[in-house]
């Protein structure tokens, strides 16, 4: 029985040896880049609405992933962390006079504190796009939020879904450098409109003429 | 008897001898810059000048080192020219010229200076002119062929390859206190590389966006005055 020994041995080898090259090819199929979203955004130019605001941030905000599955070529993992709720936090603090964040929009609603508004920002999605021959030479990125505001007797303002788009080039070598670039780009439009476009919507503006006839009436 | 040694050089260094200096002269640039100005055009000591570049949502866009070299380059060639970093000043204008959210023409000017506190920051940038880059370097033909071989001996290549590429550039210059169109350059720049290979592939790259950048740069410091002509030399 001696003789089978080295046969076994060599059969281990092979078996060690395509588990190795099954894991290798299983580990290059399955290659995802992880890529952190670190951002600033600018202080808005803009005059804030003489308003005191409620502001519930969504969960999603504060810890938001998404993964772009790539077929035949590697994943992205697109971590937002809470790069989105420091973005919320930053404009409304410049679009409204004073804003107080709640730990739940029945708080808000509860409270009386005198809330002119109550804000409810939410992230709706994100998609990137690697470069495509037939499509784009570009690294692209889209991002949705909605954004709900509600008046202090729960009666909505609005519900407003905004969107931001963000290209930039390829490089060599270095893919995630480029779909950060897209993605930074992508927040900041989406930012933009919403410093600018808020104040536009058709509700909004009835809500803000409705306010100054309140802050304009005397108090008796 | 020993045969005479052939003194001959081989063939391909004969080839590559003949057809160098040829290629050298080939893989050159073809620029054409022109440009349209308003008259009356004058930039003080106290005014500076912005790069932005024009975006798009298509494949074609100005390339972000485009504008990074056209800006450097203003800034180097262009004397008292002050030319104020593009990224700043975006930032510092937040949100009004991102670029969902520029002003796509003149027009759109006095309505975007009406908002509250934006006469007041490009007062503080000091900018006075915008510079709206415009237009991309493509790839316009190519052709020829190349193979190349890798044995245990050695390794090499053999053929021959070239490429055109087509630089199309325009800067319009928006003057902010008048917010009106104060002129506009262009820069149409083409150019064709080479690569023969005998064994070792040697480029010869015509730089075509380089030098629709060095022109357009030059132009651009010509037009707003901040270098005399003759300082700015050739390229």
């Amino acid at each position: 029985m001696d003789w089978q020994k080295p046969s076994r041995v060599i059969n281990n080898r092979c078996s060690v040896r395509l588990g190795l090259t099954a894991a290798l090819l299983l580990g290059l199929s399955a290659c995802t880049t992880s890529i952190p979203i670190e951002t600033t955004i600018p202080t808005p130019l803009i005059a804030p609405l003489p308003n005191r605001v409620a502001v519930y941030y969504d969960p999603g905000l504060s810890n938001f992933e998404h993964t772009e599955k790539i077929v035949g070529g590697t994943d992205y993992q697109v971590k937002l962390g809470d790069a989105n709720q420091r973005m919320f936090a930053k404009l409304f603090s410049y679009m409204f006079q004073e804003v107080v964040q709640v730990d739940s929009l029945e708080q808000a609603f509860a409270d009386n504190q005198g809330f002119d508004a109550i804000i409810n920002p939410a992230i709706l999605d994100l998609e990137i796009a690697p470069p495509s021959k037939l499509e784009s030479a570009f690294f692209e990125a889209w991002i949705k939020y909605r954004i709900d505001a509600f008046d202090k007797d729960r009666k909505p303002i609005v519900n407003w879904v905004v969107t931001g788009y963000g290209k930039a080039e390829p490089e060599m070598f270095n893919s995630s450098d480029a779909l950060h670039a897209a993605t930074v780009t992508a927040m900041r439009d989406a930012a933009a409109n919403i410093v600018i476009k808020f104040k536009r919507q058709p509700r909004v503006r009835e809500w803000i003429q409705e306010q100054e006839r309140l802050h304009a009436a005397p108090t008796e | 008897m020993l045969r005479p040694r052939n003194r001959s050089w081989p063939l391909g260094r004969r080839i590559l001898i003949s057809i160098g200096p040829l290629l050298l002269l080939a893989a050159c640039v073809d620029s054409t810059i022109q440009q349209v100005k308003k008259p009356g055009v004058a930039i003080n000591d106290a005014d500076a000048v912005v790069i932005l570049a024009r975006r798009h949502e298509n494949a074609k866009e100005t390339e972000a080192g485009f504008t990074e070299c056209v800006e450097h380059r203003l800034a180097e060639i262009g004397g008292t020219l002050k030319v104020h970093p593009r990224n700043t000043f975006v930032d510092a204008m937040f949100p009004w010229f991102e670029p969902g959210t520029a002003p796509v023409t003149t027009d759109a000017l006095p309505r975007l200076l009406d908002n509250p506190g934006v006469r007041n920051q490009i007062a503080l940038t000091g900018v006075r002119y915008v510079v709206w880059l415009d237009g991309s370097t493509e790839r316009v033909d190519s052709g020829g062929t190349m193979s190349c071989a890798l044995s245990p001996a050695g390794g090499g290549c053999l053929g021959f390859g070239w490429w055109e590429d087509a630089a199309d550039y325009e800067a319009t210059i928006w003057d902010l206190t008048t917010a009106s169109t104060t002129g506009m350059v262009s820069a149409d720049v083409s150019g064709t590389s080479y690569m023969p290979a005998l064994v070792i592939p040697i480029p010869l790259i015509a730089r075509t966006q380089a030098a629709a950048c060095r022109g357009l740069a030059k132009q651009l410091a010509q037009f707003l005055g901040g270098t005399p002509e003759e300082a700015i030399g050739s390229d």
